[in-house]
C-alpha cells in the first residue's frame, strides 16, 4: 500500500539520514551524531575523500564496511542536486562558501526541496541503486529505501532560512579541553 | 569484559629486551648527526674565504690532480695550511656548527608536542565525549583499558572514515585513541573485532610506543625542512656544475655524492623506521592477544573473505616498505612470534649504513676545527656510532640465541648476520665518501673486506657470548650478561670505528705511508746505537707500522681485554655458581610435555665444557710465548754487542721479537682451543687472552732479569732486577710491546678460529665423521677448595687483565688528550714527512702558475723581499766597509751587520714552516737559502757580539751566497707568474701567518 502523500515538505538532508539510521541502522547512530558536528559540505567532502592515510600507530587494517549513513547522505546530496538548477546552484553556492569561509560561519544546511511522487520515486531508485553497488543485501536496501521515503514524507518540513544547529552532546564535556568545533579546521 | 587466555606463544616475547627503542635512536641520531653535517657547508658559505688559495699555496689542488698526494701535501705542511686557513678562510665558530643540530632537535621537540594537536583537529576528528552516544563507547574502551595501561587514552572519533581502524597518537605520558566511524559503528554488531582493534591499540600505549615513533617523525619533518632543503638549494648548484663541466671527476662526484647524502638517509630512515614500526605492531599485537583480544576472529574473516596474495614476490618486496606486516604474518606471530626473534638482513644492513653516516657526519662536525680534535675526543665521537650499532645488532643477536636455546635449535652462528651488517657498514662509508676520498670508488677497495671480516668476527663473538650466557650464567635473569655484553661489544666496536677513523679509512683511500720512511722509523725508535744479524727491519716495519696505530687508540687495550673476559666472566659464572641457570628462559616461557624432551637434547647440546679446557691450551701459550722469549734472547746474546751498542734496532729488536714470541704463543693457545672445543670462539679468546697475559709477564720477568743467566744476556752484563718497563722505556718500547700483546690476543683468536672453521671439513674428509672431538664434560658446581679457586680465577683473571689495560689507558692518556694544535709541531710534521713524503703533483702549467702565485701572494713574497731586501742592506754596507777588493772588518761594520743578520735570520726560520714553494726548481734556491742562513745567520750575530772578525767573514758569505739563492727564486717566481702587471706584484706584501695552531 502506497502511503506517501502526493508531494513532500521540504526537509534537510541530515535530518533525513538521521532518522532513516535511527530507523534501519541504529548502531550508526552515534557516527551519524559525530557527522552533524560538521556543516553539510564538510560532511560531504569527508564523505567523497579517498583514503584517510595510514597512522605509523595504527591497527593496519584496510578494510572500509559499508556504513548505511554514508551512503545515504551521498545519495541524497545526489538527489538534492538533481532536483534543483544544479549549475545556478553551484556557482552561487561556491562563492558563498568561499565568503562563509572567509567569515568563519557555518553554512545552512541543504534542503532538500518538496517533492512529487515522481520525484520521491526517483530517490527511491537512486537509494536503491547506490544500495546494491555497497553490496547491501537486496532486503536491506530495499528497507533502507522505505524508510528514506517515510522520512521524506513524514520528517518536520525545516524553515529555508534558519540554520540547523548541530546536536548538542549528552554526555559531559571535559572543562579542561577546548570544544572540538571551535577551531573551523579545514579538510586535508 | 573479553576473558583473559592463556599466551599462546610458545616462548615469551619479552624475554629479552625488544630492541627496538635502540634503532630508533639509531634513526635519530643519524637525523641529528646528518643535519650538522650537511649545515655546514651552508653555515660556511656564511664565511666566504680563500681557502682554495691555501690549497694552492701548499701545492695541492684537490679538484684536479691526484687527491691523496693532495692531500698528504696539506697534512704534511699543516704547520702552514692551518694558520693560513684560520686566517684566509676561517671556519665558521663551533657554536654556529652546533646550533644547527640544537635547532633541528628543538623544532623537532615543539614539533613533536604540536603534532597530536595537529591530529586532533577539527578538520580530521571529534572528541568522543561532545558525541551523543559517544559514552557508551567510552565505557566500553575504559572498560578494556582497566588495569591495562596506566593512563586512559583520550577518545577522538573519524566519523567519516568507513574503515575498521583505529589509532593512537599522542605521548606516552598523556595518550590519545581515534577511533574510526566504521569501528564505532561495528561495536554493536561485531563486538569481538571491536574489542580486538581497541586492545591491540591499548598494547601499543602499554608498550610504550607513542613518543619515540613521534618524535622520530617529527625530527625527520623537521630535518626536510629545515636542513634538506637549505642544504640542497645550496648544493644543487654546485652539483649541476659538476655535471655539466665534465671531465672533473673529482668535482662531480663530491658533489653528486653531497646530493646523494639526503636521499639515501632518506631511504634508510623510512626502510628502518618501517622494519621497526612492523615489529612494534607484532608486539601489540602480542600484548593484546595476552590480554585475550580475538584477534583470531579479525583474522579468520579476513581468511573467509578470500584475501590471499599470490603475488608472493611482489609482497616480499612490499613488506619491506610497509609499517604494518600482513595480516597473515601477524596471525602466524600469534602461535609463534618467530618475526621478532629472527635476525632479518635488512634490519642489519640498515644499523651498519646508518652508523657508518652517522659516524662520518659526526667527525665532519669537527672537521672545520680540527685543531680542536684530539684522540680521545675522536673516541668519543666514533663512541655514538658503535653505541647504537652494538645495542640494535646485540638485542638482536641475543634474542636469536636465546629462542633457539629455549627450543632446543642450533645456535645461531651469526655470519649471515655479520655479513649484512659489514655490508651496511661498507655501503655507508662508500656512500659518505669517507672511504673514497674525493673519487667515487676507494683505492683500495679490498681493504673494505675488512670491515666486513670486523662485523662477522662481533657477530660471532655476539652470538658466542648469548649462547654462553643461556648456557651458563646462573642468575634469575639475563640483563646482567646482556649488559655486560652490551658494554663489551660498545668498547669494541668504540675503538674499531676509531681506528677507522683514522687510519682504516685513509688506507681504504689509496694512502699509506712509505715504506722507507716506515723502516726509517724503526730504526731510530730506540734511542742509542746498536744492530742486529740478520736485519729484520723490512718485517718489522710494516707490521709495526700498522699495529701501532691500532694498539694507540684510546679504547683498544680496554676492548681488547673486554673481547676475551666478557666470555670468560659468562663462562666462570656458570663453574662458580649453582650450574646452568636458565630458569629465566622458562620462567615466562611456555614449556609443554613435548618441549621436556627438547629441553634434555638442547641442554646436552648447548652445554659449555668445563673451563678447564680452555685454561690448559691457554697454559700451553704462555709456555710458548716464555720460550720464544728466552729463544730471542739467546739469540742476541750470541751477536755480542758491546755495551755501548746495545741500544737503537738491537733493543728495539729485543723488544719486537719478544712480542713476536708473545703473540705466537698465543696464537697457538687460540688455535689449540679452538681446534678442540665445542665453544671455538670463545675457547680461543679466553685462552690467547690468558696465554697473552701470561707470557707478556714472564717476558717482563725474564727481561727483569736480564743478565741473571748469562747465555740469556741481552742489554745486562751483570745480575739484577732492572724492571723491564725501566730498561725498555726508550721510546715507550716497552708499552709498545704491551699495547700490541692486548690487541693480538683477540686478533690471533679470531685468526684461529676462522682457520679452524676453515680446515674442520677438510679433517672431517681425512679423518672421517668419529673425528669429532670428545664430548666435552659440562660445567658443574663444584663444592669446597675448587669452588674457591673458580671464584679466584673468575675474578683475578679479569681484574689483572683490566688492571693492565686501565694502566696503559692512563699512562697514554696525556698524550692522547692532546689537541692537534699542540701535537703538531715543527717535528711532528718533518716525521710525518719523513715517513709518508711530501709528493710534488704532477700538474698543468696553468695549475702551477696558479700554485706558485698563491704560495707568492699568502706570505711568500713578504719573505723573499725582506730576504732579498735585508741581503741588499747587507751587501750596501759590506761595499762601503770595502777597500778595492779587501773587506776591512771592523767594530762599527759588525754592530751595523748585526740587526741584519738577525733579520735574515729571523726570515730564515720561516723556511721549515711556511709551504714549500709548489715548483720544485724554486723550492731548491728557497730551502738551500733556508738551510745557509739558519746556521749562517745565528753565527753573524754571535760573531759580532763577539767581534770574531774570522767567524763573521765566514758567516756573512754564506749568508750573501744564500741571499743569491733568495734572489734566484724570486727571478724563477716571476718567471713562472710570467706577468709583471699581476696585482701580486704590487701593493704592501702579505705576511705568513704564525705557526702557531
Amino acid at each position: 500500500m502506497d502511503t506517501q502523500p502526493e508531494c513532500s515538505s521540504a526537509v534537510a538532508v541530515r535530518d533525513v539520514v538521521r532518522r532513516v539510521v535511527a530507523d534501519c541502522a541504529p548502531e550508526e547512530s552515534v557516527v551519524v551524531e559525530g557527522l552533524l558536528h560538521y556543516s553539510d559540505a564538510e560532511v560531504l567532502a569527508r564523505l567523497r575523500r579517498r583514503g584517510h592515510g595510514r597512522d605509523p600507530l595504527g591497527f593496519g587494517l584496510a578494510d572500509v564496511v559499508p556504513l548505511v549513513a554514508p551512503l545515504l547522505w551521498l545519495v541524497l546530496e545526489s538527489a538534492r542536486q538533481k532536483l534543483t538548477d544544479a549549475a545556478v546552484d553551484q556557482a552561487a553556492r561556491g562563492s558563498a562558501a568561499l565568503w562563509r569561509r572567509i567569515r568563519r560561519r557555518k553554512a545552512p544546511p541543504e534542503i532538500i526541496p518538496p517533492l512529487t511522487r515522481e520525484q520521491q520515486a526517483m530517490v527511491r531508485r537512486m537509494v536503491l541503486d547506490a544500495a546494491a553497488e555497497a553490496g547491501l543485501p537486496e532486503s536491506r536496501a530495499k528497507q533502507i529505501a522505505d524508510s528514506v521515503g517515510a522520512a521524506l514524507a513524514l520528517t518536520k518540513p525545516t524553515p529555508l532560512t534558519e540554520p540547523t544547529a548541530p546536536t548538542e552532546p549528552s554526555a559531559p564535556t571535559e572543562p579542561d579541553e577546548p570544544h572540538g568545533g571551535a577551531a573551523g579546521g579545514e579538510p586535508r | 569484559m573479553t576473558s583473559v587466555e592463556p599466551g599462546r606463544a610458545r616462548l615469551d616475547e619479552r624475554i629479552v629486551g625488544a630492541g627496538t627503542d635502540s634503532r630508533f635512536a639509531l634513526l635519530l641520531l643519524l637525523i641529528v648527526a646528518a643535519g650538522g653535517y650537511l649545515l655546514v657547508p651552508v653555515v660556511s658559505a656564511l664565511h666566504p674565504g680563500d681557502y682554495r688559495g691555501c690549497q694552492l699555496a701548499a701545492g695541492a689542488d684537490l679538484h684536479t690532480g691526484d687527491t691523496v698526494a693532495g692531500a698528504t701535501r696539506l697534512v704534511g705542511q699543516a704547520l702552514a695550511f692551518l694558520p693560513c686557513v684560520a686566517r684566509h678562510a676561517p671556519s665558521p665558530p663551533l657554536w654556529q656548527i652546533l646550533a644547527g643540530p640544537a635547532v633541528v632537535v628543538a623544532v623537532a621537540a615543539v614539533a613533536t608536542i604540536s603534532l597530536p594537536l595537529w591530529k586532533q583537529r577539527r578538520g580530521r576528528c571529534v572528541r568522543l565525549s561532545l558525541v551523543h552516544g559517544g559514552a557508551e563507547v567510552a565505557a566500553r574502551v575504559e572498560e578494556l583499558a582497566a588495569g591495562r595501561v596506566a593512563r586512559m587514552p583520550e577518545l577522538f572519533m573519524a566519523p567519516a572514515a568507513g574503515g575498521v581502524n583505529a589509532s593512537v597518537f599522542g605521548t606516552n605520558g598523556r595518550p590519545r585513541m581515534l577511533l574510526t566511524g566504521g569501528l564505532v559503528a561495528c561495536r554493536v554488531k561485531d563486538p569481538r573485532t571491536f574489542d580486538a582493534v581497541v586492545l591491540h591499540e591499548l598494547g601499543h600505549i602499554a608498550n610504550r610506543d607513542l613518543t619515540i615513533t613521534h618524535a622520530t617523525i617529527a625530527l625527520w619533518r623537521t630535518f626536510l625542512v629545515l636542513v634538506v632543503t637549505p642544504f640542497l638549494l645550496w648544493w644543487s648548484g654546485l652539483g649541476v656544475f659538476g655535471v655539466v663541466a665534465g671531465g672533473n671527476p673529482a668535482l662531480t662526484a663530491v658533489s653528486l655524492r653531497y646530493l646523494a647524502v639526503p636521499v639515501v638517509i632518506a631511504v634508510v630512515v623510512y626502510l628502518a623506521r618501517a622494519d621497526v614500526l612492523r615489529s612494534r605492531e607484532l608486539y601489540a599485537d602480542l600484548t593484546a592477544s595476552r590480554w585475550g583480544a580475538p584477534l583470531e576472529h579479525v583474522w579468520a574473516e579476513r581468511a573467509s573473505a578470500g584475501d590471499r596474495h599470490p603475488r608472493r614476490r611482489a609482497n616480499a618486496l612490499l613488506d619491506q616498505v610497509r609499517t604494518h606486516p600482513r595480516w597473515e604474518i601477524r596471525r602466524a606471530a600469534l602461535d609463534d612470534p618467530a618475526p621478532l626473534f629472527a635476525v632479518s638482513p635488512l634490519p642489519m644492513f640498515l644499523s651498519g649504513s646508518a652508523a657508518a653516516l652517522m659516524n662520518y657526519h659526526l667527525m665532519g662536525h669537527i672537521s672545520p676545527h680540527v685543531t680542536l680534535l684530539s684522540d680521545w675526543l675522536g673516541q668519543a665521537l666514533a663512541a655514538v656510532p658503535a653505541a647504537v650499532v652494538a645495542a640494535a645488532t646485540t638485542t638482536a643477536l641475543w634474542r636469536s640465541t636465546v629462542r633457539a636455546a629455549t627450543l632446543g635449535r642450533p645456535a645461531p652462528l651469526g655470519v649471515r648476520a655479520g655479513l649484512w651488517l659489514g655490508l651496511g657498514l661498507i655501503a655507508g662509508s662508500v656512500i659518505s665518501g669517507q672511504s673514497t676520498g674525493y673519487l667515487w670508488l676507494p683505492g683500495r677497495w679490498w681493504v673494505l673486506g675488512l670491515v666486513a671480516a670486523v662485523a662477522v668476527a662481533f657477530t660471532c663473538w655476539t652470538c658466542q657470548c648469548a649462547r654462553l650466557a643461556v648456557t651458563a650464567w646462573p642468575g634469575p635473569s639475563p640483563r646482567g650478561p646482556l649488559a655486560l655484553c652490551l658494554i663489551a661489544g660498545w668498547l669494541i666496536l668504540s675503538a674499531w670505528c676509531a681506528w677507522w677513523n683514522y687510519y682504516g679509512a685513509m688506507y681504504a683511500t689509496g694512502f699509506w705511508y712509505d715504506p722507507a720512511g716506515l723502516r726509517w722509523v724503526v730504526v731510530n725508535w730506540f734511542p742509542g746505537t746498536g744492530d742486529v744479524r740478520p736485519d729484520t727491519t723490512a718485517v718489522m716495519a710494516p707490521v709495526i707500522g700498522v699495529l701501532r696505530y691500532a694498539a694507540y687508540q684510546p679504547l683498544t687495550p680496554v676492548a681488547a681485554v673486554a673481547a676475551w673476559v666478557t666470555p670468560f666472566v659468562l663462562w666462570a659464572a656458570g663453574t662458580v655458581g649453582r650450574g646452568p641457570g636458565r630458569s629465566w628462559q622458562r620462567s615466562r616461557g611456555d614449556t609443554g610435555s613435548d618441549d621436556a624432551a627438547a629441553d634434555g637434547a638442547a641442554s646436552r647440546a648447548w652445554a659449555a665444557p668445563a673451563l678447564r679446557q680452555v685454561t690448559a691450551p691457554a697454559l700451553l701459550g704462555a709456555a710458548i710465548g716464555a720460550a720464544g722469549v728466552a729463544g730471542v734472547q739467546a739469540w742476541l746474546h750470541t751477536l755480542h754487542a758491546a755495551p755501548a751498542q746495545r741500544g737503537g734496532l738491537y733493543a728495539f729488536s729485543y723488544a719486537i721479537w719478544s712480542l713476536a714470541a708473545i703473540v705466537a704463543g698465543a696464537f697457538a693457545a687460540a688455535l689449540v682451543a679452538a681446534a678442540s672445543a665445542r665453544f671455538r670462539l670463545p675457547s680461543a679468546l679466553i685462552a690467547a687472552g690468558i696465554g697473552a697475559l701470561l707470557g707478556l709477564g714472564a717476558a717482563t720477568a725474564l727481561i727483569s732479569v736480564d743478565g741473571c743467566v748469562e747465555p740469556l744476556s741481552v742489554l745486562n752484563d751483570t745480575c739484577s732486577w732492572r724492571p723491564a718497563w725501566r730498561q725498555l722505556e726508550g721510546g715507550n718500547t716497552f708499552g709498545l710491546v704491551a699495547h700490541i700483546t692486548l690487541l693480538m690476543a683477540p686478533v690471533t683468536a679470531v685468526a684461529a678460529t676462522a682457520l679452524a672453521a676453515l680446515f674442520r671439513p677438510v679433517r672431517r674428509a681425512v679423518l672421517g665423521k668419529n673425528a669429532a672431538p670428545a664430548r666435552a664434560r659440562s660445567t658443574c658446581s663444584p663444592a669446597g677448595r675448587r669452588r674457591g679457586g673458580a671464584v679466584l680465577a673468575a675474578v683475578g683473571v679479569p681484574g689483572v687483565a683490566l688492571a693492565t689495560a686501565a694502566v696503559l689507558t692512563v699512562g697514554d692518556a696525556e698524550a692522547q688528550l692532546m689537541t692537534k694544535a699542540r701535537s703538531v709541531t715543527v717535528e711532528a710534521q718533518t716525521a710525518f714527512r719523513r715517513v709518508a713524503g711530501l709528493p710534488v703533483l704532477p700538474v698543468s702549467r696553468e695549475v702551477r702558475r696558479r700554485q706558485v702565485r698563491a704560495w707568492y701572494r699568502l706570505g711568500g713574497r713578504y719573505l723573499l723581499d725582506h730576504a732579498i731586501g735585508t741581503g741588499r742592506s747587507m751587501a750596501r754596507l759590506l761595499r762601503e766597509a770595502g777597500h778595492g777588493n779587501r773587506l776591512e772588518v771592523t767594530a762599527g761594520l759588525m754592530a751595523g751587520m748585526r740587526p741584519l743578520c738577525r733579520n735574515m735570520a729571523n726570515v730564515a726560520s720561516w723556511e721549515p714552516v711556511y709551504f714549500e714553494i709548489p715548483d720544485p726548481a724554486a723550492q731548491t734556491f728557497w730551502h738551500r737559502f733556508g738551510l745557509a742562513v739558519q746556521s749562517a745567520g745565528p753565527e753573524c750575530v754571535r760573531a759580532a757580539e763577539r767581534e770574531d772578525a774570522v767567524a763573521f767573514r765566514i758567516s756573512v758569505a754564506k749568508i750573501m751566497i744564500a741571499a743569491v739563492m733568495a734572489v734566484d727564486a724570486s727571478d724563477r717566481i716571476k718567471a713562472i707568474v710570467d706577468d709583471p702587471s699581476d696585482p701580486v706584484f704590487r701593493g704592501v706584501p702579505v705576511a705568513p701567518p704564525q705557526p702557531r695552531l
